[in-house]
């Protein structure tokens, strides 16, 4: 059952082949002998419980679209009573007093909550090493980093220790750990999911998707946690589609744009893989045509200036009075303050909120984070233009498979240009995702689609077409030839 | 951008940090490569370019000027570091 997608896994348990007791004791035992991979920093207890009560409901045919189904959120959404640790020491011991509406929604649509994967710290990092909890490791190839930040939730799906995960992208901490971990993780528009309850950490980038093994799979799960909410603001009230009758629909005439620059400048093997999965979707109707978006460069300098100036806003709410942790014996209300922030944060962290700080500084403000808000109206209005000529655009999603652990973790730099490919749809708030697209040297390597404004259901389809002629998706590690 | 020590310890007070001289070099160093990765965005042609500042450009939603306050307090005081009374606790301010 646990080679099962999520979606054949409903099937089976509507046919009854087995309970959603027997599919969530089977996770469980699968997360103990995987402990190593570290991807959990807390397990629900209660999971059995919620998955008797889901079969309960079953017997008495109250069905729901997730019902049964075992699915583990990033330790960034908040649960109730739940420890909710965003990968840091500051929340070590942070007991959230409400859910995530993330949370709630896949609650009501009867998923089972399996327990909180681990993450770099407040989300911050590609690597999934600065976590508080330690780092986890890829399944594919336990030396390897699963990516980041939501490299806990990539690894789970791949390892097969849930059916499915959330997870969260600002910068593309969906869809770079999917790539590194052999995973379909999608990054939807950014208001088509409520952020209530989701730990802060770049609020105009941040959004939440789904990570799971196929495309079919993230639209059930897409389809439960999206829509308007009034606890956020900037939830969009646009109706949400449903993306499960109408990924199998046929996909007419669709024309998806490439940027070539981005090929030409690509390890040559990403790329090779890159222009197989164009060739299969050609096959299948699918046309290409060459596209412009001139500003794309300005990216990631762009994104490394927004992101910390929101992130140093976002974090100077743990001050250690009202929750998260605090110093010991403070002489006096700065000591605390800053000795609790000090030790409570990592220096990935710090170094985001001190360049952050000083990007908003009097007298830097306009240079850099004025600046940035231009340049990414800039990368938004080259998308716009592109999107008149196109339905969708392909790139590739990490400029390579899968690094070492400890191998960028002191340099910065090569760190953040991870996130090369796929900050600019964060910065436009544009929905894209990533498909197992192949392997290099036994690691699996994603392609990533980026669709126009709301339009979560074509990117969906065309990877569902891609998967139903592929199987990479399906390959799970220790069991490739 | 160069950064120095000076840089360093106003940033570090401003953002309310403790900072000792061995983790200077560090964060210098960790501040000086997002500054410099910044600095290309120069390149880019923004005169007369409005700022983004919401992806999709929609303007805040109100809600009704109506109080919805749920009664949470001993849960809220709960998760607090310390708290006496149902008041969160600091280390002593005015003498």
């Amino acid at each position: 059952m646990l080679d099962q997608t999520l979606t054949e896994q409903l099937t089976s348990l509507k046919n009854g082949d087995y309970s959603s007791y027997e599919l969530t004791d089977a996770y469980i035992k699968n997360i103990e002998k995987h402990r190593d991979l570290n991807c959990y920093i807390s397990l629900n207890e209660k999971a059995l419980e919620e998955a008797k009560r889901a079969d309960l409901l079953r017997s008495k045919k109250e069905m729901k679209p997730l019902l049964g189904i075992p699915i583990a959120h990033k330790d960034i959404f908040c649960e109730n009573e739940v420890k909710t640790t965003a990968g840091s020491k500051m929340l070590e011991n942070f007991l959230s007093p409400y859910d995530a509406t993330v949370v709630s929604k896949l609650r009501e649509a009867g998923a089972v909550s399996i327990g909180k994967t681990n993450m770099d710290e407040f989300a911050m990092g590609s690597s999934n090493e600065t976590s508080f909890f330690g780092p986890v490791k890829n399944p594919w190839d336990e030396s390897r980093v699963p990516g980041g930040s939501s490299g806990g939730s990539a690894a789970a799906v791949s390892a097969r220790l849930c059916s499915a995960a959330t997870g969260t992208d600002t910068g593309g901490s969906i869809r770079q750990p999917a790539s590194f971990c052999g995973i379909t993780g999608l990054k939807p528009t950014y208001g088509r999911v409520s952020r209530w309850g989701m730990i802060a950490y770049a609020s105009s980038l941040d959004q939440a998707g789904p990570m799971a093994i196929s495309a079919e799979d993230c639209a059930i799960i897409l389809r439960e946690m999206s829509g308007y909410d009034e606890k956020d603001s900037t939830s969009s009230k646009l109706q949400v589609a449903d993306y499960t009758s109408l990924i199998s629909k046929p996909i007419d005439r669709v024309k998806i744009g490439i940027f070539r620059p981005l090929m030409e400048d690509l390890d040559t093997r990403v790329g090779k893989l890159l222009e197989e999965t164009i060739r299969e979707l050609e096959k299948n109707g699918v046309s290409f045509v060459e596209i412009e978006l001139p500003n794309f460069g300005f990216a990631i300098p762009a994104y490394y200036v927004i992101a910390p100036a929101e992130c140093s806003a976002n974090l100077s709410r743990y001050d250690g009075v009202r929750f998260g942790y605090r110093c010991d014996n403070p002489i006096d209300l700065k000591d605390l303050y800053q000795r609790s922030r000090t030790e409570g944060l990592g220096r990935e962290v710090k170094n985001r909120i001190m360049a952050g700080t000083f990007a908003l500084t009097a007298g830097y403000y306009d240079a850099y984070y004025n600046k940035a808000q231009q340049v990414r109206r800039l990368i938004k209005n080259d998308f716009v233009e592109a999107f008149k000529k196109v339905d969708a655009i392909i790139a590739p999603t990490t400029p390579s498979a899968a690094f070492r652990l400890g191998e960028k973790s002191n340099r910065q730099k090569e760190m953040y240009l991870q996130d090369i490919y796929t900050t600019s749809a964060n910065l436009a708030g544009l929905p894209a995702l990533s498909m197992p697209a192949g392997f290099l040297n036994n690691l699996p390597i994603g392609a990533q689609l980026i669709g126009n404004y709301f339009d979560e259901r074509l990117i969906l389809s065309i990877a569902h077409l891609y998967q139903t002629q592929t199987d990479w998706h399906l390959t799970r590690p220790g069991k490739k030839e | 951008m160069t950064v120095n020590e000076k840089t360093v310890k106003f940033i570090a007070e401003l953002a309310n940090f403790r900072i000792e001289n061995e983790d200077i070099p560090g964060l210098v160093t960790g501040m000086e490569t997002i500054l410099e990765m910044a600095a290309s965005m120069n390149e880019a042609k923004t005169n007369n370019v409005l700022p983004m500042l919401n992806p999709l450009d929609e303007t805040q939603i109100l809600r009704e000027d109506k109080a919805e306050e749920l009664k949470q307090k001993d849960k809220f005081s709960s998760i607090a570091p310390e708290t006496l009374e149902g008041l969160y606790l600091v280390p002593k301010v005015v003498e």
